[in-house]
């Protein structure tokens, strides 16, 4: 039934905003020098056809969770160390005007992550829509949802947890664009 | 000295990446869908990505062990739905036999394996062997390994199913006179043949003509000869010993084929 509701489904809000950080983040990674490449499903898995077979045929085996469920960026730094400096990134969305706040995984991707990645080399990225704090972060571990007030200013991840100073100008610029994509109101 | 053309790197990479599309091949005439994955897909427009990670400082990272030896391909067998139907694959060459005798020895001592033979021993990269175990599923990762010097030449097992006798500790192998990279030992004998695999795996036929040809171009490789470790008389007295089971090996000299070794011996006409 997911596999269904996950074909036919127009694409949401919280997918436009993933997409949306997804492109912003990986410039700003860059910018830092990170080298990133989009780990997701449609990029893992080149082929449309073998993508379309998985989610017909094989969308509830652990082969087909293992790719549908792969995080959204991979990211290595030349010169940190290897262990602080590789990790993957997974961005969760959260719904415009959401009350819960609190960024959750499906349990799908619960369970591929805990089986079968390094969970505490998981980045996990909110897209809150916050004025104060658009995009919240911290590692994932063995969770499989992280209360926002428990998460990290994006800017405070990457200088406590990274250990790199963040370009403070070009954050705000995109933490400013979040907001408005939260609210369409503040548009011009 | 001249060593034999395997020898070098990338000849013995540019053979694997043949080996795997041959394999791909076969597999999709046999009804069998295939799809890259692994490193070559997912860093096919980051070129710097893929030479950062194979630095050796990268080894450190569980991540970018993961994505480093992630699987070559992806199969799906459309006949069968759910989790027996799809799993992942990884091609691999092996042309290098164990040579020296007493490291055999040793590995029989260790692994209280009296009776294992030169011809069953297989290496991989124990880094790949770990990631296959931790980050998938090993009993949906399949390998299929091509060696001229099994008698099976090309067979084909889950990682979960696969006999993993010895494994190197240390960061760096010198005893077995190879290339030196940490390893473990798989059972290449109890591995099943690849037609095997498939006609129990997924009740495929396997046409036995395209199959006679696969194994007719592993019975051509060379075996390698790792440079500096091994002498040309350690090199035929393993050739030897195989041929027993593997009569199509062929036994080497240093004067044969290389360009340097021609150019010796015309250097030496001349004198």
């Amino acid at each position: 039934m997911k596999v269904i509701r996950r074909k036919a489904r127009s694409k949401s809000f919280e997918d436009s905003a993933s997409s949306i950080v997804k492109t912003g983040l990986e410039a700003i990674l860059v910018d830092l020098g990170f080298h990133v490449v989009d780990f997701s499903f449609e990029k893992i898995l080149a082929d449309p056809d073998f993508r379309r077979l998985i989610l017909e045929s094989y969308a509830n085996t652990d082969v087909g969770r293992i790719l549908m469920e792969a995080p959204d960026l991979f990211v290595m730094h030349k010169k940190k160390e290897p262990t602080e400096g590789v990790f993957f990134i997974k961005i969760i969305a959260l719904s415009r005007g959401a009350k819960d706040k609190t960024a959750r995984l499906t349990s799908e991707a619960t369970r591929v992550f805990d089986h079968y990645y390094p969970n505490d080399r998981i980045a996990v990225i909110a897209i809150t829509g916050d004025e104060m704090s658009p995009l919240r972060a911290n590692w994932l571990g063995k969770r499989s949802e992280l209360p926002l007030s428990k998460m990290k200013s994006f800017e405070e991840f990457i200088k406590t947890d990274l250990q790199i100073e963040p370009n403070h100008e070009f954050l705000a610029t995109f933490n400013k664009e979040l907001v408005k994509m939260y609210r369409p109101e503040q548009r011009c | 000295m001249p060593e034999t053309k395997m020898t070098s790197f990338l000849n013995r990479m540019k053979l694997t990446n043949e080996f795997t599309e041959s394999l791909s091949k076969f597999l999709q005439d046999h009804g069998i869908r295939v799809c890259g994955f692994g490193t070559e897909v997912i860093f096919r427009q980051k070129s710097s990505m893929s030479a950062l990670i194979k630095k050796e400082k990268f080894k450190k990272s569980a991540a970018a062990l993961m994505v480093k030896f992630s699987p070559d391909l992806v199969c799906a067998y459309p006949v069968i739905k759910g989790e027996k139907g799809i799993f992942f694959l990884d091609a691999k060459t092996s042309i290098t036999p164990v040579f020296f005798g007493h490291h055999i020895e040793r590995l029989r001592r260790l692994a209280k394996l009296p009776e294992l033979r030169r011809e069953d021993i297989g290496e991989i990269e124990r880094e790949a062997w770990d990631v296959y175990n931790q980050f998938y599923p090993p009993e949906r990762v399949a390998i299929v390994m091509a060696c001229p010097y099994q008698p099976k030449l090309v067979v084909g097992e889950w990682v979960s199913r696969i006999f993993q006798f010895f494994r190197l500790k240390r960061d760096r192998n010198l005893e077995a006179g190879g290339s030196g990279t940490p390893h473990v030992n798989i059972h290449l004998g109890k591995m099943r043949s690849l037609d095997k695999f498939l006609n129990e795996e997924f009740g495929v036929r396997v046409n036995q003509d395209s199959y006679r040809a696969m194994r007719d171009a592993i019975k051509t490789w060379e075996i390698s000869k790792s440079a500096g470790t091994v002498n040309w008389t350690q090199f035929n007295n393993a050739i030897t010993e195989l041929k027993a089971t593997c009569p199509w090996l062929k036994h080497r000299w240093p004067m044969q084929d290389s360009s340097s070794a021609k150019l010796s011996q015309f250097t030496s006409d001349q004198k």
